[in-house]
């Protein structure tokens, strides 16, 4: 699915996308991850692809706002049912609830539920009024955070049993490698798409390198087989653009470093002697 | 028991509290609406203006709104009909009066309502109207109705601006508390003794039940909410 | 000390007062007799006058005959119930056939309404408003409409009058004051032709100290009368 939108207020934006499988849109704070969510579910004056120019009423998708906004009042089944109609809408809702694996919980009121279990409410509410795609907003914030890398993990597959691509807007790189398409948004635009893989390893700006969580970035020049950064020579595959004599940026993820104690052998790797 | 007259101007008492808190639900919820969550110039004016009822004497507020509903006023030039000592007035003046209160209720119950609850209602395909009916009106009533019977009771027990604006007719307009007063001041304490404590038991009565009313929805809000 | 216009229900409840001034005889009267007051100390120092006053935009000419015209259609007066100005207007309003008085015996009394002179008439039990008890037809002939409304003491239905009634049985005190005068037109009624406001005055029990008595002089002396007399007042020997 390919998204075009364009929004002025609250914040100026033009974002031109794919969305394909589950689709993480990263981005930092307040470069209007939400405010796309909105737009999209028409929720905020906005033009753009699909569904441009219909009520939120009208666009066939599946909004889970951050904090899942379920209704107080109302049931588990009672929430899920509230898009549908019809004698059988209980019946439906409750199969829902089945699909998501809540069932036992389908007479309890919001308050009573986990994050996560809300989080499968709130999804199956979402399916039941049989979008095209889903929106999550931070799907991690309402989440325990021992837990929420597991129960985000369950969600994303019962989505993907589902068949349906699904947005999701977050800050944090980590839900990266659980995606199967990544879109890296800056301020006002998009920086870059594409597998996750393929974005983690090849990060075309600086700015996406620490949004993607390199947190370590050095100055560094090309030379033959390898780069120099602080006088110290690296040896490295380069890139094809990467001609000796060029000046480039050295990213190095936090996770990608282990620290070795001075009387160990030394690992066959790149090693660097600090102090 | 009090009086005869006494019921009659119970009776009308009654009726304008409940008809001016029918007025108020009508006019004060969209007003209330409007201030809690849209944005417009001149705002915080019209704020102070429906708030000012609060801080006027309410002869003060009476004394003018005998000039406005007078023969002579603008809202007779208006409507071609004065409504000072006519029931029409005294609603008039007790809506205006009791309206800061109504208002800040009413204002109160819309802004504990998370918005994004009304947002999600349209994107489940949901018509305007629906969601309205069972997400917005079902988590804001309470408010409205705690709001809507403090203003039926001001109004009850309102004085100064029904004094100015009633004329105390018997049975037209005087309401139960210019009643009273004239019972006081026709020396019949007794009478008075006895009025007083009836409308005391009433006003008891109904600010139970208000209370009752919220402690029900507070419990059933906490343990299933 | 307390200066009263208007009857005060508080002054036997204990009002921190030395002297007790009433517009008519009553309560002054009722506070001697339950030995509120000390004994010989209550004099008239006054006797009231009515006037009607009609707004000079109503283009009629002042006289009683006036409240005839379809242009009066609401008069204001001070509560008869409890107000002795207004109990005095409607004798007054009697005096000129403009209010009959019904045929009923009020409650707790055994002669009929109609029997009763001005003096004995229970006004404090008239709840039910004028209309109940007289005849208004001399006044609501011809008319639309038309309605006593009443004020808690005389100068709110002054006010009355002047914002919104556009007439008004009144103090002749009032009327003559500048914001009456100007923007109306009055008639004083003759002495004798409402029912008698000795406006009295006494010395509350326990407060006969030498400057209280010395005031309670002063009212009843030139000085004192000179001023009453330039408010409206007639003054009693006159």
């Amino acid at each position: 699915m390919e998204v075009h939108y364009r929004v002025r207020r609250p914040i100026r934006l033009e974002a031109r996308f794919r969305v394909q499988g589950f689709t993480l849109l990263l981005g930092e704070s307040g470069v209007g991850k939400t405010t796309l969510l909105k737009a999209l579910a028409g929720l905020l004056p906005a033009e753009g692809t699909p569904y441009g120019g219909l009520p939120p009423e009208k666009r066939p998708i599946g909004y889970l706002p951050q904090d899942l906004a379920l209704f107080p009042h109302m049931t588990a089944w009672e929430n899920v049912a509230f898009p549908l109609h019809g004698k059988d809408a209980k019946a439906k809702a409750l199969a829902l609830l089945e699909r998501v694996g809540l069932l036992d919980h389908a007479h309890k009121r919001p308050r009573a539920l986990s994050g996560g279990q809300k989080q499968r409410v709130a999804l199956a509410r979402a399916l039941a009024r049989s979008p095209e795609v889903l929106l999550l907003d931070e799907p991690t914030s309402a989440l325990d955070p021992l837990t929420k890398d597991q129960v985000l993990a369950e969600l994303i597959a019962l989505i993907r049993q589902e068949g349906l691509p699904a947005l999701a807007v977050s800050h944090d790189p980590a839900l990266a490698g659980m995606a199967d398409w990544l879109v890296v948004l800056g301020r006002g635009r998009v920086l870059q798409e594409g597998p996750p893989d393929e974005v983690m390893a090849a990060p075309g700006s600086v700015e996406v390198a620490r949004l993607l969580g390199y947190q370590n970035l050095f100055p560094a020049r090309v030379v033959e087989g390898g780069v120099v950064v602080e006088g110290v020579f690296l040896r490295l595959p380069l890139p094809p653009w990467a001609r000796p004599g060029r000046r480039a940026w050295l990213g190095v993820r936090a996770e990608e470093v282990i620290v070795v104690r001075e009387d160990r052998p030394l690992p066959r790797k790149t090693c660097w002697r600090a102090s | 028991m009090p009086e005869p007259e006494f019921f009659l101007a119970l009776r009308l008492s009654l009726l304008v509290a409940s008809l001016s808190a029918v007025l108020l639900l009508l006019l004060g919820t969209p007003l209330a609406w409007a201030l809690a969550f849209r944005d417009f110039p001149g705002k915080a004016l019209l704020e102070a203006v429906f708030l000012l009822p609060l801080v006027l004497p309410p002869t003060v507020l009476g004394f003018y709104l005998l000039l406005f509903l007078g023969p002579e006023g603008p809202w007779t030039k208006l409507i071609g009909v004065s409504w000072a000592f006519r029931l029409e007035g005294l609603l008039f003046a007790s809506v205006l009066f009791s309206l800061p209160f109504a208002l800040t209720a009413y204002r109160e119950a819309f802004l504990s309502l998370d918005r994004d609850l009304l947002e999600v209602a349209r994107t489940l395909g949901v018509p305007r109207r629906k969601a309205y009916a069972r997400v917005v009106f079902p988590l804001v009533w309470p408010g409205l109705l705690s709001g809507t019977l403090l203003a039926f009771a001001h109004t009850l027990g309102e004085f100064g601006v029904v004094l100015m604006v009633g004329g105390s007719i018997p049975g037209k307009t005087q309401m139960v508390s210019i009643y009273l007063y004239d019972l006081v001041q026709a020396l019949r304490f007794a009478e008075a003794a006895k009025a007083s404590s009836f409308l005391l038991l009433l006003s008891l009565l109904i600010l139970v039940s208000v209370r009752l009313l919220e402690g029900r929805w507070r419990a059933w809000r906490s343990t299933t909410g | 000390m307390a200066l009263r216009a208007s009857c005060t229900p508080s002054s036997p409840q204990g009002l921190e007062a030395d002297l007790f001034f009433s517009a008519e005889s009553l309560y002054p009267k009722l506070l001697e007799e339950r030995g509120l007051a000390e004994p010989g100390t209550r004099r008239i120092y006054a006797l009231g006058r009515l006037a009607l006053w009609l707004d000079r935009k109503l283009g009629l000419d002042p006289k009683p005959e006036a409240l005839k015209d379809p242009r009066v259609t609401q008069l204001a007066l001070a509560n008869p119930v409890h107000a002795p100005y207004g109990r005095a207007a409607l004798t007054l309003l009697e005096r000129y056939g403009l209010l009959r008085r019904k045929d009923l015996t009020l409650p707790g009394t055994d002669k009929p309404f109609r029997a009763l002179s001005w003096a004995e008439i229970p006004w404090e039990r008239l709840t039910q408003g004028v209309e109940a008890y007289w005849d208004t037809a001399p006044l609501a002939r011809g008319k639309p409409r038309f309605q006593f409304v009443y004020g808690e003491n005389i100068a709110h239905a002054a006010q009355l009058a002047t914002s919104a009634t556009g007439a008004g049985i009144l103090a002749l005190p009032l009327v003559l004051h500048e914001s009456l005068a100007q923007s109306g037109v009055y008639w004083v009624a003759p002495w004798g032709s409402h029912l008698a406001l000795e406006q009295s005055y006494v010395v509350l029990k326990g407060r006969a100290r030498p400057e209280v008595l010395a005031f309670h002089r002063f009212v009843a002396s030139p000085e004192g009368r000179a001023i009453l007399k330039r408010y409206g007042f007639l003054l009693p020997g006159e």
